[in-house]
């Protein structure tokens, strides 16, 4: 290695500290701090996967858009005649690029991917959760509390605290249930039952916050865009008095996690 | 034989245009015909599915007639004389041809003429997302139906035909040394199939619209208005366009190569059309089936995809996606071989790497074929989520040889930042965009949150329009002395790379946080609370469709007024630059023989 390109590798390797670190330790954070709060323990999960991704992939990111820079930059030429050999790679770069993919990519699998999923999935293990039939069709959504006698309600009411299994279905077409503040979403699936946990970890509501609602996520004709339910997590006590208002029955299910 | 100049002065425009309109003209008596057929025999409406359907193909056999293909192929089936003439000048382009030169014309002003109409269409939505409420449109009917034509557009009648199509037709025989496609008569008729395909797409609206977006999700698409049905029929069609495109294209590297060229020097474009080529051939009859079945959903109707008789709608999703995935890599691969044609080029620095381009290609060519449920991750096909997280997650590895190659190459080059290498850079720029934000999609727990959000159209629009868009006109301007014999505008190219870029950037870029935020996906009417975004981003996209028409006009307007070209302005090594520019009929005065690498320089020549 010449000496010229002992200095190149050196200019190269300096930006890649400034700007990792600017990066990392600058970027990641700022965009981090301004993601949208999340109401539900599910979503969580959700946002523990985007933020430790969001370190690799912004930095590497930077990086090598920050490497192509400092080449174009470095190596252009006033148009006179050629730039040497080259055409090989060094084995050492070549095993470090695979080496450093394949590590980062298994990671990602293990985590956030494998064990996010075995988080999300705690809850369906929750004991009792309260049950919420939610049916999806063109184009409006209704919300059933079996448990507590109430049918057809317009509104999303959920207990903060409480772990709802909800229960989604499609009359028609296919829909996706979707809550940008709970984060995760499913599907409703004509001809299938589909099945999402939320434990709701803040109160709030569709007035306060719009990312609070429930949206169609996926495209099920004219009416898409106005598929929307209002909702509204409230404490336990809030929401019993709810159910009494619209009828329904006090439920074992919400009475022992009362205690 | 002679080169032949284009001439756009002294042919009339009937004249020029001749077999084109006969075929527009018979095309519509066709489709008169099979639909009144049904009418007739059915007592049908005309214009439902059965008589849209049966008028259609009645409609592409005039089409197909009438563009030449009576004379040129039908008529000497049967012993009678023919005298077709393939044209000469301008003219060649709007009829039957068999040199795959002029076919690799056609295909790229079919696709520029699809892409000008499907980002007319973007315009048009982005106009109605400027305020939250619905006040450009009268019916979100109308903002859907555009979706679904320019995404179906974009897709089956740009990103798989414009590069594929238009440089694999042009180049790939080039490339090799050969004269030819091995069946020019299948490659001839091929382009045929593109313009009624995107003439279907873009007629839905008329007829109703197809509902259901580009990917068709049934049960929605096999039902509402008739408009629907042509979706099916036009994504048809302009998949058996793909598909004798990528016979021809396989054929061409087995048999036309130059003595000498082995497949361990084939040019990395000719390996990205290869591994592209066998995903078509492996993949679109899988997507023809399915819309096969959609027709019949629709018409007969059976019941494939209707629940209520038994039908399974995700079985839709399956069957789009197995060739959706890997078409996204039919796409992106061509792109990416074009990135390092152009690198060593523009470099003047041997390419480091080959052997990894090559494996990259091909190692994602096959796991293309294993990822697709990740397009369905919010179905609740829960025992899928782990296996296909991991299949996408891998395809990173071989998709990074082309950084790693590209990066190596450009590393110690003596870079010419013309037009073409400055449209590659930022197309790695924007794909690498793409790609990062690709993680978020691949991982299941943060897609259940990103999935069907304004995060997944950014994404597939930095790595179509940043990656393949880019590339493409990278690739319009370094092929472009050869396929015009004309040099470009070099300045008005470099002005409109840097506007698009910049507009492009902040165009897409918000959509991301859009999605964060809680926008989803197609919908004409949003929240009040997105409203500043979304402003930003419509003011951004129109100035990003002015950049695309500045391209155009530096293209069009260097074909008739540019300087001539020579055979070879960038000393490049590749065969098609040891011909001249316009290439003659049969490509090389004598068969070129291959001693070495294409991709050496600073060392004795090739």
């Amino acid at each position: 290695m010449d000496r010229r390109q002992a200095r190149d590798w050196r200019n190269l390797a300096l930006l890649w500290v400034v700007f990792g670190a600017f990066s990392s330790l600058v970027l990641v954070p700022w965009m981090i701090r301004n993601y949208p709060p999340v109401y539900a323990l599910e979503g969580e999960v959700s946002d523990e996967a985007v933020f430790f991704l969001l370190y690799f992939a912004v930095t590497g990111f930077v990086l090598i858009v920050v490497s192509l820079v400092y080449m174009v930059a470095r190596f252009r030429s006033g148009g006179e005649d050629d730039g040497g050999v080259g055409g090989r790679v060094h084995p050492l770069y070549v095993g470090l690029w695979v080496a450093i993919s394949a590590l980062l990519n298994v990671t990602f699998v293990i985590y956030p991917g494998v064990y996010g999923l075995k988080e999300i999935a705690k809850s369906a293990a929750v004991k009792d959760p309260l049950v919420v039939e939610v049916t999806a069709l063109q184009w409006g959504w209704k919300f059933s509390y079996p448990q507590l006698g109430l049918t057809d309600q317009e509104e999303l009411v959920l207990p903060r605290g409480k772990t709802a299994k909800i229960v989604v279905r499609s009359r028609d077409v296919l829909h996706s249930f979707w809550v940008p503040a709970f984060r995760i979403k499913v599907d409703a699936v004509p001809g299938t039952t589909n099945v999402l946990y939320i434990t709701p970890t803040e109160e709030g509501s569709s007035e306060e916050d719009p990312r609070i609602r429930v949206q169609c996520a996926e495209l099920c004709g004219v009416g898409h865009a106005w598929m929307r339910a209002p909702v509204r997590v409230v404490s336990e006590a809030a929401f019993l008095a709810w159910v009494e208002a619209q009828g329904g029955r006090r439920a074992q299910v919400l009475a022992r996690e009362g205690e | 034989m002679a080169v032949e100049p284009v001439r756009f002065a002294r042919a009339s425009f009937f004249d020029t245009t001749a077999y084109l309109l006969r075929a527009f003209f018979w095309g519509g008596i066709g489709f008169l015909l099979g639909s009144g057929l049904v009418a007739l025999a059915f007592g049908q409406s005309p214009y439902g599915d059965l008589g849209l359907t049966v008028g259609y193909l009645f409609g592409l056999v005039g089409w197909i007639l009438g563009g030449g293909a009576l004379e040129a192929w039908v008529k000497p089936w049967f012993g009678l004389p023919s005298d077709y003439d393939e044209g000469t000048g301008i003219a060649r382009y709007f009829r039957f041809n068999t040199d795959h030169k002029v076919i690799g014309i056609q295909y790229l002003w079919a696709s520029a003429f699809a892409f000008a109409l499907a980002g007319g269409m973007a315009m048009l939505m982005r106009a109605e997302l400027i305020s939250p409420a619905l006040d450009f449109f009268s019916s979100p009917q109308t903002y859907n139906s555009l979706v679904a034509v320019h995404g179906s557009l974009m897709i089956f009648a740009v990103a798989v035909v414009a590069i594929v199509g238009g440089f694999g037709n042009y180049f790939v025989p080039l490339m090799v040394g050969g004269d030819d496609m091995p069946f020019p008569y299948v490659n001839g008729l091929s382009w045929w199939f593109v313009i009624p395909g995107v003439l279907a797409l873009a007629l839905s609206p008329i007829l109703g619209g197809s509902e259901a977006g580009w990917t068709g999700y049934a049960p929605l698409s096999i039902q509402g208005p008739s408009g629907g049905v042509l979706y099916f029929l036009g994504a048809y069609t302009l998949g058996i366009s793909s598909l004798l495109t990528a016979v021809n294209v396989i054929g061409t590297v087995l048999f036309k190569r130059a003595p000498g060229l082995t497949l361990s020097r084939l040019p990395l474009f000719v390996w990205g059309m290869v591994a592209t080529s066998f995903l078509n051939l492996l993949w679109v009859p899988v997507i023809g089936t399915a819309m096969l079945m959609g027709i019949f959903d629709r018409v007969v109707p059976t019941g494939f995809f209707r629940p209520e008789v038994g039908g399974i709608p995700l079985v839709w999703q399956d069957l789009f996606w197995l060739f959706g995935h890997p078409e996204v890599y039919i796409i992106i691969l061509t792109a990416w071989a074009i990135w390092l044609e152009v690198l060593p080029v523009f470099g003047r620095r041997s390419l480091a790497g080959y052997g990894w381009a090559v494996g990259g290609f091909l190692g994602v060519a096959f796991l293309s074929s294993v990822v697709w449920t990740h397009h369905m991750f919010t179905t609740g096909l829960s025992d899928r989520l782990i296996p296909f997280m991991s299949t996408t997650e891998l395809i990173s590895i071989p998709t990074g040889f082309v950084f790693m190659v590209a990066l190596a190459t450009l590393w110690r080059a003596r870079i010419r930042l013309a037009a073409p290498m400055l449209l590659v850079l930022m197309s790695m720029v924007n794909f690498l965009m793409g790609g990062t934000t690709g993680i978020f999609l691949a991982d299941v727990p943060s897609d259940l949150m990103l999935q069907d959000t304004y995060f997944v159209v950014a994404h597939f629009h930095y790595t179509i329009i940043g990656g393949m868009v880019f590339t493409w006109l990278a690739g319009l301007y370094y092929w472009f002395p050869k396929f015009a014999g004309k040099m470009y505008d070099e300045s008005l190219a470099k002005l409109a790379a840097w506007w698009v870029f910049i507009a492009f950037n902040l165009t897409f870029f918000p959509m991301h946080i859009a999605g964060i935020e809680g926008m989803n996906r197609r919908i004409a009417e949003y929240l009040p609370y997105l409203e500043g975004i979304n402003t930003w981003i419509s003011v951004w996209a129109f100035l990003l469709g002015v950049g695309f028409f500045l391209h155009l006009v530096n293209l069009v307007y260097s074909w008739i007024w540019g300087e001539k070209a020579p055979a070879n302005p960038w000393g490049g090594k590749t065969l098609e630059w040891q011909t001249s520019s316009p290439p003659p009929h049969h490509n090389f005065e004598a068969t070129p023989v291959v001693r070495g690498s294409f991709y050496r320089y600073g060392e004795e020549e090739a």
